[in-house]
């Protein structure tokens, strides 16, 4: 069941060549060392988001150094790379940091391990160094052995994203909303309703900005979006007042009120209302009245997203459990059988933020996500479990990100 | 074992509450140290002076670093001749008087007197002063255009034409409302939503106080000082002659390095702009080599604003290389709003006249036209412009036009400055809008 090691090997068994990225940033980093004159033999050292990723990328780049005339040995990753590097026998060191995101990135530096005999104590880190970078644009395989290390049941980022939007996206839905079988991607932000198609092409959008303004409206942009038999039930923590909406070929109508927010949609929804003039939701049954970031709810399972940056999942026969760095992008999932919780980070704007999928074991799949995750949901389109993430860009928009199970 | 439980202890702290803040927190108060220059930009003219007014009366709409636009007091929506300009609900005034179209209307009156950005901007609607009249009683302010012209919903994102109901800059509408000369506190009705920020206050300081007070993180913002050269620098200052003074200008013309102008009088973030559209916007950042120095006589008048040092400092500099080629050059200081009225009155044979430019080319030549004076000119060669509907093609044709007008207009291109400020690093949510201008709005600290 769990493929792990074992299917990264089989995958590289069955490819009789390396990931060509990976090849790109071996060949780009191949030309940089050469150029360097370092004194044989080096070694090479790469820290991965998987340790076979690491593997690989170390094994890629000393087979070349070799090729060229530079005698090179693999070793593994560390604090003591330098004393591990000398042990080998090694005269000069590289040592890399990898990142897959859209692009595969590598840096790090080469630098001499040769100890002067009249150094003394001097750390030989403060020796001469050069600098080393390469990039290349991401493939399948990369991103593959990038989730190798996540033990069978990794996830990866899709390359491109499904669609763009100008401002933040405030909330998230997928459901039928034309009543044809296949799920549509609702999306609230910049005050305007957009539904979307599998491919993320725009089917309608709606105008909130006529409606009636909250007494306090808050800054942020927030809001839920649920789809429920067919219609669109839109609350957003602006305007005075909740609407339901319904996709009449490329129009959404408005129809009846709705009373305000909920957590989950559906039966097992919990109504809630804003908090005046904050991106908070309260919830208005039960005993747990403290101002939320959000949550989610699905039959017998209630995910509670408290400000301090933890998170409450209240699960079947009420078991609760504490969840720690866990962001305003979080929901529950049904992932492969079971519920899970997908979650972005704690962090305040981070450059990069990161997905966790947690469950009832102890395994704890993460993808680093580029830009800020806003908000999470299941049944993103296409093949295989799959997750949508609403994401805020460096540039101020936001994007329409998908993360997949491995197959 | 007790090294276990230490461990333990460890895990369970590293995500700490205090560090968790994925959505923004509310409260504190937010610090802001201004030069006096700035402080005394009454009307938000300049980057920092933009800058500093956005928070007590917010543009129209946010043209962001992407080129979008989003409404913030009002809507725009096209129409098949013209853009219909729609306040939002919610949209009122510190007095509590609603936004409506005679609002809008009136406001824009004033700007129109007292800025040659609003009225390039708003040159392109037909029949202005009936349009403006006509919205009284009105829900939507309906701007039929004259030409065609694409670039209008951007340019009336500019901060000149933030509505101020009043006569005093605190009568806009903000995400703060005044409360006393030099604090703000935060409008929890603002259709954006409430800043995050219980309030603000302003200090005025030395440029040496103000860096200290930065440096110590007494202030989170400084503004007047410091600044990205990387940022796109929109802030163009041209000398403008009348037809008598045009022979004077080729004399400064002949002596002028931009260069060492800018290093020596003007100061960074600013760069030296021998087109008249600056680097930013695709103009050229080379001149053309002019020919040996030449002489003249005579004696002229040049206005500049006072309150702004580096036009002060310019001015001075002219004075000085006018006077090595025979010419008496006599200095005349105006405040910007006296300046643009003396000049348009005809006094003054040359002026220096510095202007926050549109991000769109074809829109920002609108600017350097209007400064000409020459309304028919400017729709001549706007209208052409404006037929192109493709933006890139538009500005590529913008740029074509500036170069060949470089040579005829009575306007030469001097600098091009961008916004000079400090924002405390652990300030969270601030970005950079169209104009190259931060936007305050979003900021809080976790």
């Amino acid at each position: 069941m769990s493929p792990g090691p074992a299917f990264v090997a089989a995958l590289l068994a069955a490819a009789p060549a390396p990931p060509p990225a990976l090849e790109a940033v071996a060949d780009q980093l191949r030309t940089q060392v050469l150029a360097a004159h370092p004194e044989p033999p080096v070694a090479v050292a790469a820290q991965a988001p998987s340790a076979v990723l690491g593997e690989t990328v170390a094994t890629l780049l000393a087979t070349r150094l070799s090729g060229s005339g530079l005698p090179s040995v693999v070793i593994g990753p560390g604090e003591d790379a330098v004393s591990r590097a000398r042990a080998a026998g090694a005269r000069s060191l590289v040592r890399l940091r990898l990142e897959v995101g859209t692009d595969v990135a590598a840096a790090g530096e080469l630098r001499p391990v040769w100890r002067n005999f009249w150094a003394g104590r001097t750390p030989v880190e403060t020796g001469p160094a050069a600098i080393l970078s390469a990039t290349a644009a991401v493939d399948r395989a990369t991103q593959l052995l990038a989730a190798g290390s996540s033990q069978g049941t990794g996830l990866v980022l899709d390359a491109a994203p499904l669609a763009r939007f100008p401002a933040r996206t405030a909330a998230l839905a997928t459901g039928d909303l034309d009543g044809d079988g296949r799920p549509e991607v609702a999306v609230l932000s910049g005050g305007e309703v957009w539904v979307l198609d599998g491919t993320g092409t725009v089917v309608a959008r709606h105008a909130l900005l006529d409606l009636p303004l909250a007494a306090a409206p808050a800054r942020e942009s927030f809001g839920t979006l649920c789809i429920s038999e067919g219609r669109l039930l839109v609350a957003w923590a602006r305007a005075e007042s909740a609407v339901a909406l319904r996709l009449q070929g490329t129009q959404l109508v408005r129809g009846p009120g709705l009373p305000g927010p909920t957590l989950g949609c559906g039966e097992a929804a919990e109504p809630a209302t804003f908090v005046p003039g904050a991106a908070r939701l309260q919830l208005t049954r039960g005993p747990e009245r403290e101002p939320l970031w959000g949550g989610d709810a699905r039959p017998g399972h209630r995910l509670l997203l408290l400000p301090d940056g933890t998170a409450r999942w209240v699960q079947p026969a009420g078991e609760v459990r504490l969840l720690r760095d866990v962001g305003a992008g979080a929901a529950l999932v049904p992932w492969r059988g079971e519920m899970r919780v997908a979650a972005s980070s704690a962090a305040a704007a981070p450059a990069e933020d990161r997905l966790r999928l947690l469950g009832t074991g102890p395994e704890e799949p993460t993808v680093p996500v580029p830009g800020r995750i806003l908000q999470v949901c299941a049944g993103a389109p296409g093949p295989g479990p799959a997750l949508l993430l609403g994401v805020w860009t460096a540039d101020g928009g936001s994007e329409l990100r998908v993360v997949r199970g491995l197959p | 074992m007790r090294r276990i439980a230490l461990g333990l202890l460890l895990v369970g702290a590293v995500p700490s509450a205090a560090t968790a803040a994925a959505r923004a927190r509310d409260g504190g108060t937010f610090r802001l140290a201004v030069l006096p220059e700035v402080r005394a930009d009454r009307w938000g003219d300049t980057p920092e002076g933009a800058v500093l007014r956005s928070l007590v009366a917010a543009p129209l709409c946010r043209l962001d670093a992407g080129g979008r636009v989003q409404p913030v007091l009002a809507t725009l929506q096209r129409s098949a001749d013209g853009v219909s300009v729609v306040a939002r609900p919610g949209a009122r005034s510190p007095s509590g008087a609603p936004l409506g179209a005679a609002e809008l209307a009136r406001a824009w009156g004033r700007a129109l007197d007292r800025s040659p950005v609003a009225r390039a901007a708003l040159a392109p609607v037909r029949d202005l002063a009936a349009a403006l009249e006509q919205s009284r009683g009105r829900g939507a302010l309906v701007l039929p255009l004259a030409y065609p012209w694409p670039d209008l919903e951007a340019t009336l994102c500019h901060p000149a034409l933030s509505p101020v109901t009043g006569d005093g800059p605190g009568d806009g509408i903000g995400p703060y409302a005044l409360d006393g000369a030099d604090r703000g506190r935060a409008v929890p009705s603002f259709p954006e939503g409430r800043p995050h920020p219980d309030g603000f206050v302003l200090t005025t300081l030395s440029r040496r106080a103000a860096q200290r007070a930065f440096e110590s993180r007494t202030t989170h913002v400084l503004l007047g000082d410091g600044g990205d050269a990387s940022a796109s620098a929109l802030f163009a200052t041209y000398l403008v002659s009348r037809p008598a003074a045009r022979a004077l200008v080729g004399l400064a013309e002949s002596r002028l390095d931009r260069g060492s102008l800018v290093r020596s009088f003007v100061g960074a973030p600013a760069m030296a702009m021998p087109g008249l559209l600056p680097p930013a916007l695709g103009g050229p950042d080379r001149g053309t080599a002019s020919g040996a120095p030449a002489r003249g006589s005579g004696t002229a008048v040049l206005m500049y604003a006072t309150d702004r040092p580096a036009q002060r400092a310019v001015a001075q500099r002219l004075q000085i290389l006018l006077r090595d080629a025979g010419v008496q050059l006599t200095l005349a200081p105006r405040t910007p709003e006296a300046l643009d009225r003396d000049w348009r009155a005809g006094q003054g044979d040359l002026a220096l006249r510095s202007v926050l430019l549109p991000p769109a080319p074809a829109a920002a030549l609108g600017v350097v036209l209007e400064l000409t004076g020459d309304a028919a000119e400017a729709r001549r060669e706007l209208a052409p412009l404006g037929a192109v509907a493709d933006a890139g093609e538009r500005a590529a044709r913008a740029r074509e036009r500036a170069l060949q007008l470089a040579a005829t207009l009575p306007v030469l291109p001097l600098y091009s400055e961008g916004l000079r400020a400090r924002v405390d690093p652990s300030l969270v949510d601030v970005r950079r809008d169209g104009f190259g201008l931060w936007m305050l709005d979003d900021a809080w600290w976790p």
